[in-house]
């Protein structure tokens, strides 16, 4: 049986290069989230802070396509077991320099809508504006106790050019993913405040 | 590391893996089909090539541990030493030589043309043509540009400080007149004032940077070329608004003008080439890597597969033969029931045939010479059986004179004990036993393979000393059959004539005893009586001289045969069948009665008195005669010899008597040993000292002894003599100890069976 355990150890050793490497040195960070619930609609409001790393940067301005993907989960907490997923919602930025104007094109897949910027900086500054983005319906939201939300941002390698990705995965100049931001969803009816630091996680109600 | 793989090699697992291998190999060969085809059509897989990555590493890896499991299988076959190992290891190291060697090749090359193929992509006039087609694109542009500012500025000089409708209207009518196809006025905090477009669809107008924004506001124009959301460059235009407000607000005009439809198009197409060459160029390391790591995967798995095929087919191949040596590992052992499974029709099916066809033969050959083994233990055991009841002693010899068997009569009548027989060389048996001497005197030079032909015999009469004196063996040895390589041996046949040769001797001696006492007797009366009449007769008339004559002879005569008739009364003693009236008496006693008697002779008699009672049964009278016969024996020996010989007499003659109880091997024997300091007996005489008429004494009868050996024999015992040399040395037959204090001379032993005692009886 120990036999096994250290064929599998071994197994799993080999895993992480496969895996996405986490990336913590704050690249992507969500700052603030808001949300308030409208037309049977929850909405968030999400504040983050980009910086692309000198590896992305050089990426961009050689013709690749960065596309930024922005993930929100509406939780119910259990005791014993992991959370379960109430609602999940996806979003996703596409970042593209345009050598002919030496601008940068900033598009939103889900408003279908194309931005332009002049600098690397504000077009990063506008992808960290996000407004009145609908994450759940607010009936499936209703009758589930209580519910956290938690928000995150990052680089979706599997969109970046073939040859790319592997490179993309396993080194950490590419790494751009932020931590789940945990938020306390907004609801129609109940009051807004502090949600008790349970698990000792960070939770910001908003 | 080695035992865990091998107990992790389940046999069930043995039976799947290979099947699960060859799925492996087939799964791989699809992931790396797919693989290839992702490269060549970047976007169309998404996620999937990660999966497809994972997926060949987890094939691989089971391909290792298969290709490992095997190699650790071979190695440990290896060092144990199992059939086929080596054969395996052989064929594995050819087959991955055959197929490792081209696949090699090929991947040094198909990396190496990818490489090379990759690189040649790019070049740096290409690279300069693609910048420089950009830079016409922008330059083609500037004419409209400037012109487009132009009107811009114009158009924000006219307009006015009015608010709300009135600065729409006129913002339209001014958008008409200068071709621009949006104008926007921003006022402080960015806010829109006013918007006119030729597109009666856009409801918000397109907004500029933020950047334009600040630069518009802070006095200066700002214009650049900004792609459209469908990939519709425009021409984007900010300028302040310089007319003085009441408010003293900064407005902003913002004004977007298209490109003509082909200008646009070319552009576009520029823009798209440029793009691209870019991003080849920036990926083509990674495409390298790309590359080689599909072909490495390639390569991988064909190593992989190859190794893993080379063990299949290896053991596919050697199968029948590890069965054909298990077969045979079983026949050498002993085992020849083991029959092959014939279940191929090639040349090892061939084999196996021939194998088990042979199997067969030995198997019956076997069981022929089972049976023959067990016939020839029959009538060995037969034979010895035969033999250990024989009357004689039967002694078999190989051609070296080793001795291969003997049964217990020869052992006795040699008087050596019966293990002293076993794979002992006659030379040697001759040398532990001095007693056997005769023995090999006359057949160690006789029995050798060359003297003796087989159908030959030997005869000889031995006479060897035995503990009950000397023993006559008539011996016969014969030469053995042998076979072609080696001689046969001897086989030697003793019996022991002793008895037979002293019955008919006493038997002889009797008969002339009774005889000679018969036909001297017969005139030894009339010559008496004559002798007695003639003197009664003629005494008295013959004168003086003549009647002393007469006197004289008759005298001598009747003396002579009166002298006579008692010799010849002895000798019919002698013949005379024995007359003894055994009973329950003390030896021990007797003796020393009758050593009484000789207290004060000339020389004495020393009696060594037993320390318990000797019980036997016997005729006092009878022993009595014996005793005294002995010492008078010993006296005149001694007289004589101190008469003869004064000069060697070193010490006084003495005459010493020690009767004891003898136990030997749970056997108890009453002893008399009677022994004197003088000469001892001539050797000579030693053979028949007990036969009558056998003296050294010129006075002597030469009965003495013999009726010692007739009385002993009549109390079932039996009776020896020997010297004992000056220096201890005696021969070795088994007579046992004696005192120091006797000193060298003759010795007579006598010994009669003890007598069973009440106490005996009762502890029976």
């Amino acid at each position: 049986m120990r036999r096994l355990i250290a064929m599998l150890a071994l197994l799993l050793g080999l895993l992480p290069a496969f895996t996405p490497a986490w990336a913590d040195d704050g690249q992507a960070q969500i700052v603030h989230v808001h949300s308030e619930v409208r037309e049977q609609t929850l909405f968030a409001d999400i504040n983050l802070r980009i910086r692309l790393s000198p590896t992305q940067k050089e990426a961009l301005h050689n013709g690749v396509i960065l596309s930024l993907r922005l993930e929100t989960e509406i939780q119910r907490p259990r005791t014993l077991l992991w959370a379960a997923s109430v609602a999940e919602s996806r979003r996703h930025f596409r970042l593209e320099y345009h050598a002919l104007s030496e601008t940068y094109l900033v598009h939103d897949e889900l408003e279908r809508e194309t931005w332009t910027f002049g600098s690397l900086a504000s077009a990063l500054e506008a992808i960290g504006q996000v407004r009145a983005w609908p994450v759940a319906r607010a009936d499936e939201l209703e009758d589930e106790g209580r519910l956290l939300g938690r928000s995150r941002m990052r680089l979706d390698v599997h969109r970046l050019p073939l040859p790319l990705r592997l490179t993309a995965l396993t080194q950490d100049d590419w790494a751009l993913q932020s931590e789940w931001f945990l938020w306390e969803p907004a609801t129609a009816r109940r009051a807004l405040a502090p949600v008790p630091d349970l698990l000792g996680m960070d939770i910001r109600p908003c | 590391m080695l035992s865990w793989l091998s107990q992790f090699y389940h046999p069930w697992i043995h039976r799947l893996v290979p099947w699960v291998s060859a799925a492996v190999v087939v799964l791989l060969l699809v992931l790396l089909y797919l693989i290839s085809d992702s490269l060549q059509s970047a976007d169309r897989l998404e996620s999937i090539y990660l999966w497809l990555l994972g997926g060949s590493a987890a094939g691989i890896l089971f391909l290792v541990a298969v290709v490992v499991g095997h190699i650790v299988r071979l190695v440990r076959n290896y060092r144990r030493g199992v059939t086929g190992a080596r054969l395996t290891a052989r064929l594995v190291m050819t087959f991955v030589a055959l197929s490792a060697i081209p696949v090699l090749i090929v991947f040094y090359f198909s990396l190496s043309f990818v490489q090379r193929g990759i690189d040649s992509w790019f070049d740096v006039r290409v690279e300069q043509a693609m910048n420089d087609a950009l830079a016409l694109s922008r330059l083609s542009f500037d004419g409209q540009m400037r012109d487009a500012m132009e009107q811009t500025r114009r158009a924000a000089r006219s307009l006015g400080d009015g608010d709300g409708d009135l600065l729409a209207l006129e913002l339209h009518h001014l958008r008409r007149t200068t071709n621009a196809n949006e104008m926007t006025i921003f006022g402080s905090r960015n806010l829109i004032l006013a918007s006119s477009s030729d597109d009666p669809r856009s409801i918000i107008p397109s907004r500029p940077d933020e950047t334009a924004l600040v630069h518009a506001r802070n006095g200066k124009d700002f214009i650049s070329l900004d792609p459209g959301p469908e990939g519709q460059l425009r021409i984007r235009v900010l300028v302040p608004i310089t007319a003085e407000l009441l408010t003293g607000e900064t407005r902003v005009l913002n004004a977007l003008f298209t490109l003509p439809p082909e200008a646009n198009r070319l552009s576009n197409n520029v823009q798209a080439a440029f793009n691209e060459y870019r991003e080849l160029v920036y990926l083509h390391n990674s495409l390298k890597q790309t590359f080689t790591l599909a072909l490495t995967l390639a390569l991988i798995l064909s190593l992989l597969t190859a190794v893993w095929l080379a063990f299949v087919a290896a053991r596919r191949l050697l199968a029948p033969i590890q069965e054909l040596a298990e077969g045979t590992r079983a026949v050498a052992q002993g085992n020849y029931e083991h029959r092959l499974k014939v279940d191929r029709r090639d040349d090892l099916g061939l084999l196996v045939q021939s194998f088990n066809a042979m199997t067969a033969r030995v198997r019956r050959a076997h069981r022929r010479m089972r049976e023959l083994q067990e016939l020839a233990d029959q009538e060995r055991d037969y034979l010895e059986t035969v033999i250990n009841h024989l009357s004689s002693g039967v002694l078999t010899l190989g051609p070296d004179g080793q001795i291969n068997r003997s049964n217990e009569v020869a052992a006795q009548l040699l008087s050596i004990p019966a293990r002293s027989l076993e794979a002992e060389s006659l030379h040697s048996l001759c040398r532990r036993y001095s007693h056997l001497q005769p023995l090999c005197e006359a057949f160690e030079q006789a029995l050798q393979p060359e003297r003796l032909r087989p159908g030959e015999t030997l005869e000889a009469q031995l006479r060897i000393m035995s503990e009950t004196g000397r023993r006559v063996l008539l011996s016969r040895a014969a030469a053995l059959p042998g076979d072609e390589q080696s001689a046969g041996g001897f086989v030697i046949v003793l019996e022991d004539v002793t008895t037979l040769i002293q019955a008919q001797r006493d038997a002889a001696w009797s008969e002339v005893a009774r005889r000679l006492a018969h036909e001297i007797k017969n005139p030894l009366t009339p010559i008496q009586l004559s002798a007695e009449r003639m003197r009664r007769r003629l005494l008295d008339q013959l004168p003086e001289d003549g009647s002393r004559i007469l006197d004289r002879a008759t005298q001598t005569i009747i003396q002579q045969v009166e002298a006579m008739k008692v010799m010849v009364n002895e000798f019919a003693d002698y013949a005379r069948p024995p007359q003894t009236r055994p009973e329950r008496m003390e030896l021990d006693k007797l003796t020393s009665d009758v050593a009484d008697l000789y207290r004060g002779s000339p020389i004495p008699v020393h009696l060594i008195e037993a320390t318990e009672p000797l019980w036997i049964a016997g005729d006092a009278g009878r022993l009595r005669q014996l005793l005294h016969n002995l010492i008078r024996n010993a006296q005149q020996a001694l007289d004589e010899w101190a008469e003869q010989h004064p000069e060697a007499v070193t010490e006084p003659p003495r005459v010493t008597l020690l009767p004891r109880l003898r136990e030997e091997d749970h056997l108890k024997q009453v002893e008399l040993l009677v022994a004197d300091n003088g000469p001892g007996f001539p050797d000579e005489m030693l053979d028949t000292v007990f036969e009558p008429y056998v003296t050294t004494r010129p006075k002597g009868t030469g009965l003495g002894l013999a009726i010692v050996k007739k009385i002993v024999e009549e109390h079932g015992g039996v009776v020896c003599a020997y010297n004992v040399a000056s220096d201890g040395g005696r021969p070795d037959t088994g007579t046992g100890s004696e005192p120091d204090t006797l000193g060298a001379g003759a010795r007579v032993l006598v010994r009669l069976p003890l007598a069973v005692t009440e106490e005996m009886e009762k502890d029976a």
